[in-house]
């Protein structure tokens, strides 16, 4: 009897040991305009609230510094401006970051786009098509050679309508910083998702790599593309399908991704890129310039930017995807279909 | 024939197998991929998550709590707070709504999403 209760205790014991597992928690708001979604393993649940709502009130004060939709951010105000407005470090960072990503892509990626945003509207679902003379009007606003630097550091405008709107590179920034925000805090296996902009942290707890899946562009029910094992990535997709609307008299879709030269969505005959990078700010980017530059030139730039992989879908239903990435990855492709 | 063990070793052994195999079946029963949390915000799905995972969901007006498999409205900006006072729920079906926030969270059951997968990007 007496020896049983030793291994009964001894059974407990063990059984305890299990739970030193990490502790899965999530959590799900709306900010940045989207739908966002973390997910971190650490040690236990309350310690993991802590990170998780501190993660929440990194997310709303980026939020209030670069939204060019809230009256309160610093974006809002230098577009309101007539020279230009006080900027915050960070906030000069992503500009530094976003206009050399504009000159690698020979200007297709302008974050002076803001006029022709604020015209198609897409962020306030707006169905209306702009006509072509206030495009026009609009077009004489854009263009990064309205931007300058002050010997202080500080950015001006020559022309009091150029508006900024980091809404192409933005997430991604912030996805990073969450990501270094959860590994100061001792996290290393962490899920941000900003609206459909992944970043994986590290792997899965067991050590398996996370599985994330990429969704079909023609699908209006989430069905996928493809699913990627991966670690450390972060995943971003250009399509058509989000923010778009379709114009009720010509029935013609309206995506929300502008070419920069012409002010209309851009049309190439693509329906989705995802890239796959370490970091999500170049996913990101990245993912709007192949887009905009369509099939052939974008895969060309991704093959040549080390560390870059990318999944083009066309309007047809066929698949393209970098060479690496048929050797680095096992994708399993879910079957892809336009409507 | 003389047993092995004494009787009241025996009943000890057979309650601590009882016990394992329970314990065993729970968290089978747990990690089944059963129901899904939806949560819409003006007819829009809002967010989803497993039922078996512990999860606050804060939006605007409302924030939805689920723990250990029950969803609860921990907290709404709203006049009649019917949802708070709703309660929880836990069964396929059951739903809480919040008129005012045109907020609906329901318990569903296992649709197309998941499969292993651990994140969508779109």
């Amino acid at each position: 009897m007496k020896r049983l209760l030793w291994a009964l205790l001894l059974a407990l014991f063990l059984c305890g040991c299990t739970s030193g597992a990490p502790v899965r928690s999530s959590i799900s708001f709306t900010s940045l305009d989207t739908v966002v979604e973390l997910t971190v393993y650490g040690r236990s649940e309350r310690f993991n609230r802590k990170i998780l709502a501190g993660a929440q009130e990194l997310c709303e004060s980026y939020d209030s510094i670069f939204s060019r939709t809230s009256p309160g951010s610093e974006i809002s105000a230098f577009n309101r401006s007539q020279a230009g407005a006080p900027l915050g470090r960070e906030t000069l960072e992503l500009i530094h970051i976003a206009l050399d990503y504009g000159a690698r892509s020979g200007q297709v990626f302008d974050i002076t786009i803001g006029p022709l945003s604020s015209l198609w509207n897409f962020h306030e679902g707006q169905t209306r098509v702009p006509t072509p003379h206030e495009l026009e009007e609009a077009l004489t606003h854009v263009g990064s050679g309205f931007l300058y630097f002050h010997d202080d550091g500080s950015l001006g405008k020559s022309d009091p309508a150029v508006q900024l709107d980091l809404g192409g590179i933005a997430k991604g920034y912030i996805a990073d910083r969450l990501g270094d925000y959860f590994k100061t805090q001792g996290i290393e296996n962490a899920l941000i998702n900003l609206g459909g902009n992944v970043l994986a942290l590290g792997q899965k707890p067991g050590g398996e790599p996370w599985v994330v899946g990429v969704e079909s562009p023609f699908s209006q029910e989430g069905a996928l593309a493809a699913t990627l094992p991966v670690t450390d990535r972060s995943l971003v997709t250009s399509g058509v399908s989000q923010r778009s609307f379709t114009d009720p008299q010509t029935g013609v879709l309206h995506h929300h991704i502008l070419d920069p030269q012409t002010g209309w969505p851009v049309r190439n005959g693509l329906a989705s890129v995802t890239i796959i990078t370490e970091t999500s700010i170049d996913a990101e980017a990245l993912s709007t310039i192949c887009f905009l530059l369509g099939l052939q030139d974008g895969m060309a730039l991704l093959e040549s930017t080390p560390g870059a992989e990318g999944i083009f879908i066309k309007e047809d239903g066929s698949i393209a995807v970098t060479s690496t990435l048929k050797n680095g990855y096992t994708v399993n492709w879910e079957g892809v279909a336009p409507q | 024939m003389k047993a092995l063990l004494p009787k009241a070793d025996r009943l000890l052994l057979a309650a601590l197998l009882l016990l394992a195999l329970g314990w065993g079946l729970y968290r089978f029963a747990c990690k089944a991929p059963g129901s899904q949390v939806v949560v819409y915000q003006d007819g829009q799905v809002a967010a989803s998550w497993p039922l078996t995972q512990n999860r606050q969901l804060v939006l605007e007006h409302n924030i939805i709590q689920s723990e250990d498999g029950r969803v609860f409205m921990e907290w709404a900006e709203c006049p009649d707070q019917i949802c708070v006072k709703t309660g929880r729920i836990i069964v396929s079906g059951d739903m809480i709504t919040c008129l005012p926030n045109r907020v609906i969270v329901r318990i569903e059951a296992t649709g197309t999403t998941g499969g292993g997968v651990d994140v969508v990007a779109k």
